[in-house]
């Protein structure tokens, strides 16, 4: 870490993210206001949604750094496609627990087939295959090409779960829509921009950081 | 002269129609499973006919599979395709000649497996043109994205493994539209209703067979 913040640009994307991060924590439990119905557990729209956005964009990176890889074989194309890879599945994780927990007091229950959750249940399932690809490859150099075909393959997925809400009839549907946000009153959108900002540094910060590693790691000089 | 593809397709349908054991295996595995579903569930039930198109797909699918590993199983054994590999033909070609084949073993273990659906499990739709049509489709969809990741399998050091691991989660989309699509039409409901799920099906299978097109070059190398 010493390392990393040595850098000046990245000192102050550190600073800033954190400074983001307790604002928007300050603001989600002092500022935003209680919707009715349901009161508290709506609060964890302002995690669990940016933190959706987030994943889709980290996977589109992965998954045009892994069409990059394929063409050039470059190293770097290769950490890079990896590593949005990796910080888009804990943002995934992250989504499909924050879920729940929404759902808990709202759904009666934790967990229902309903086809957002059910598709972004199988993303998740197919970058944990992606990352077993690249463990149990023969070579170094096999496991990242065959995880740059998974990843191109996995990300036809996402434009799945963003209209999930939309291709299915409403009787299939627990998710709220897509509209939400912006039928909401101008405060929670205001609110909500924040947070989506927040979780956009967080992403970028964490991404910059483990490809700083990576690149250690592989002691090369992408 | 003949193409490069049409010299493919004859090449893998001659080999079948000298072992005949892609298919059987695919026909006598898909009556195994019949077997087990019409002993597992209650087919009295005045409801098993919602849960029969869903049935009947997974079905296939799970044939699907079986036919598809045994055919690389073949490929690699006898060495066929890295003869294949060596020889000066896009391997583009190679894709689209299995994926033909595939659509085509595929329905043939449909005609075979259609009646038993209809015999054991009470399946009336199979006297409906668009069903036929409709498997036609997701059997193109289900081929261009069975031979991508029977390829990765044929590369990878977790073979079989890694294609049932993979086709699972990404056929999904295919699978749920098959479904809809299946039990719309053994309800009688018309084509514009559930023509979106066709047409799904459609957009996947072009989609992959592009990709397919695209990446099987990548897949294929040592």
């Amino acid at each position: 870490m010493n390392d990393f913040i040595k850098v000046k640009s990245n000192l102050v994307l550190t600073i800033i993210t954190i400074l983001f991060t307790i604002v928007n924590l300050w603001l989600i439990i002092a500022k935003s206001p209680l919707v009715p119905d349901q009161e508290w557990a709506q609060k964890i729209f302002y995690y669990h949604v940016p933190l959706a956005w987030n994943f889709f964009i980290a996977y589109l990176i992965a998954m045009i750094y892994s069409v990059k890889y394929l063409i050039n074989r470059d190293d770097y194309s290769d950490v890079v496609a990896m590593v949005w890879a990796e910080i888009g599945t804990i943002f995934c994780l992250l989504v499909l627990i924050t879920g729940p927990i929404w759902a808990t007091p709202i759904w009666g229950k934790p967990w229902t087939w309903e086809p957002r959750l059910t598709t972004t249940l199988l993303i998740f399932l197919t970058y944990i295959i992606y990352f077993m690809v690249r463990e149990f490859s023969g070579t170094t150099e096999q496991g990242a090409r065959l995880g740059a075909i998974i990843s191109i393959l996995a990300f036809v997925d996402v434009p799945i779960i963003y209209f999930a809400v939309d291709m299915w009839s409403p009787e299939a549907q627990a998710h709220p829509g897509r509209d939400t946000v912006s039928e909401s009153s101008q405060l929670i959108q205001n609110l909500f921009l924040f947070s989506l900002v927040n979780f956009s540094l967080i992403l970028i910060n964490l991404a910059k950081y483990r490809i700083f590693i990576e690149k250690k790691l592989r002691n090369t000089n992408v | 002269m003949a193409s490069p593809l049409s010299t493919l397709i004859i090449k893998e349908l001659n080999q079948e129609l000298r072992n005949k054991d892609s298919i059987l295996s695919m026909a006598v595995f898909g009556l195994s499973i019949i077997l087990i579903f019409s002993f597992a569930f209650d087919m009295s039930t005045p409801n098993v006919n919602s849960i029969l198109p869903g049935l009947i797909w997974l079905t296939f699918m799970f044939t699907f599979i079986i036919g598809l590993s045994w055919n690389f199983t073949r490929e690699k054994d006898g060495m066929g395709i890295s003869l294949l590999l060596t020889s000066p033909i896009d391997r583009g070609y190679i894709f689209l000649s299995k994926t033909v084949v595939f659509t085509i073993y595929l329905f043939i273990s449909q005609l075979c497996l259609f009646p038993l659906f209809y015999l054991f499990l009470g399946f009336t739709a199979i006297t409906n043109w668009q069903l036929w049509a409709l498997s036609l489709l997701v059997n193109w969809g289900m081929s261009a994205l069975g031979v991508v990741i029977s390829g990765l399998g044929f590369r990878s050091k977790m073979g079989d493994v890694l294609t049932a691991l993979l086709f699972f989660p990404l056929a999904s989309p295919v699978l749920i539209s098959a479904v809809k699509s299946t039990s719309a039409i053994s309800r009688g409901i018309k084509f514009e209703l559930y023509s979106f799920w066709c047409m799904l099906i459609l957009s996947f299978a072009v989609g992959f067979t592009v990709l397919g097109m695209f990446l099987f070059d990548y897949i294929m190398e040592e």
